[in-house]
């Protein structure tokens, strides 16, 4: 299962400025090399946050990656996340 | 022998370290100032049962922790606790905490987990994130006490079912009481109630501050009926009630701990202000009728 890649790309790019840098610049090289799945992999180049949460990504991760897509924390942030999910139900998230 | 003289459970919002700079200059929401009323009501219970060391169990929010390494229960005995993470002082303008850990406390706590069947990973080197600083800052704002950080993990499925929480927490409190000095221990933890921070839901605790969940969970609880907490503190039921829910597992650890007594203080806090947060508390006379 390549989820925990997925994970791992959620996490990095909230944690590491050098990953961050990389991703910003060129998401799809940033991304070479990692074991990701086809729809994982277009999901993040595409920051595509609803395609990742129904991907199966720890929702605090991709909320974390949502804050730093945009530079930081806001109420008008967490308004447009929620918007972008609306519908969605939870589903499994286990690595 | 050491004793466990109070047992406090609480939330850890980043928003209310907020309301409580806002309070002090009258512009707090109001939905916020029940919760700051409740830490401050149990910072002096805290203060009155003169604690000489705080054991802090919380979460880590995969701020370090990763699915890399994932410990259920992890004991902190590096020399000193410090944190938060840059991000989160950066979000909601923390303030810093760097405390000094009680080093022999903590190994005698991870040892006699060993004896008693909790096998508790262990760490040298760590940052507390912000659900060990801001409870710490609230209910002993002098700072003046060594810690004991315990890592609990609240998040990161597959999790042990609650059951092994109240274990782990009665594994805790037969360390503290087995402890050689004498030492008078506090123990603090801190979760959730129904939440759903990343999730879908996030907003929902804006509009219902009370879900059904929290109301049949807190029944429970004013029913001291430990039992039937533990029975509905499963990863599924929890998750089910929001993917942040599962924090409630935190207060299981505190039931454990309990020993079946009831709380001295327990306060559900609702509001439209900030996702639904429990504060419970336990006296000495309460612990100690709690081991009868």
């Amino acid at each position: 299962m390549s989820r925990y890649a997925l994970d791992k790309v959620l996490w990095e790019y909230a944690r590491e400025p050098a990953f961050r840098a990389a991703f910003d610049a060129d998401a799809a090289a940033a991304l070479a090399g990692r074991e990701l799945s086809g729809a994982e992999r277009a999901a993040l180049v595409a920051r595509d946050q609803r395609a990742i949460f129904t991907l199966g990504a720890h929702p605090f991760l991709l909320y974390s990656f949502a804050i730093a897509l945009a530079g930081g924390w806001s109420f008008q942030l967490m308004h447009d996340y929620v918007a972008r999910l609306e519908g969605l139900e939870l589903g499994d998230i286990e690595t | 022998m050491g004793k466990l003289v109070s047992l406090i459970g609480v939330p850890h919002d980043p928003t209310l370290p907020i309301a409580a700079r806002l309070a002090a200059e009258g512009k707090a929401n109001p939905g916020a100032l029940p919760a700051l009323a409740n830490f401050e009501t149990l910072r002096k219970r805290l203060a009155e049962a003169r604690p000489d060391v705080i054991v802090m169990a919380g979460s880590d929010h995969l701020n370090q922790w990763f699915f890399n390494n994932m410990a259920p229960f992890m004991v902190g005995k590096a020399a000193r606790m410090q944190g938060p993470f840059p991000s989160e002082t950066k979000s909601w303008g923390l303030e810093p905490c760097d405390l000094p850990v009680d080093g022999a406390l903590a190994r005698h706590i991870l040892k006699s987990g060993y004896e008693q069947g909790v096998d508790f990973a262990f760490s040298d080197e760590f940052t507390a994130d912000h659900s060990f600083t801001i409870p710490l800052q609230f209910l002993r704002p002098e700072g003046d006490l060594p810690v004991v950080p315990v890592f609990v993990n609240l998040l990161a499925p597959p999790v042990p079912p609650g059951r092994r929480y109240a274990a782990v927490g009665a594994a805790i409190r037969a360390a503290i009481e087995s402890e050689p000095g004498g030492k008078r221990v506090a123990m603090v933890v801190t979760g959730h109630m129904s939440n759903s921070v990343g999730g879908p839901g996030m907003l929902r605790s804006m509009s219902e501050p009370e879900s059904d969940w929290d109301r049949a969970m807190w029944r429970r609880i004013r029913a001291n009926d430990v039992a039937a907490v533990l029975e509905h503190s499963t990863w599924d039921q929890l998750y089910a009630a929001g993917n942040g829910t599962p924090g409630f597992l935190a207060y299981c650890l505190a039931f454990g701990a309990a020993g079946g007594a009831a709380p001295s203080h327990a306060e559900l806090v609702a509001t439209t202000a900030q996702p639904a947060c429990a504060f419970l508390g336990w006296d000495e006379a309460r612990l100690d009728g709690g081991r009868a």
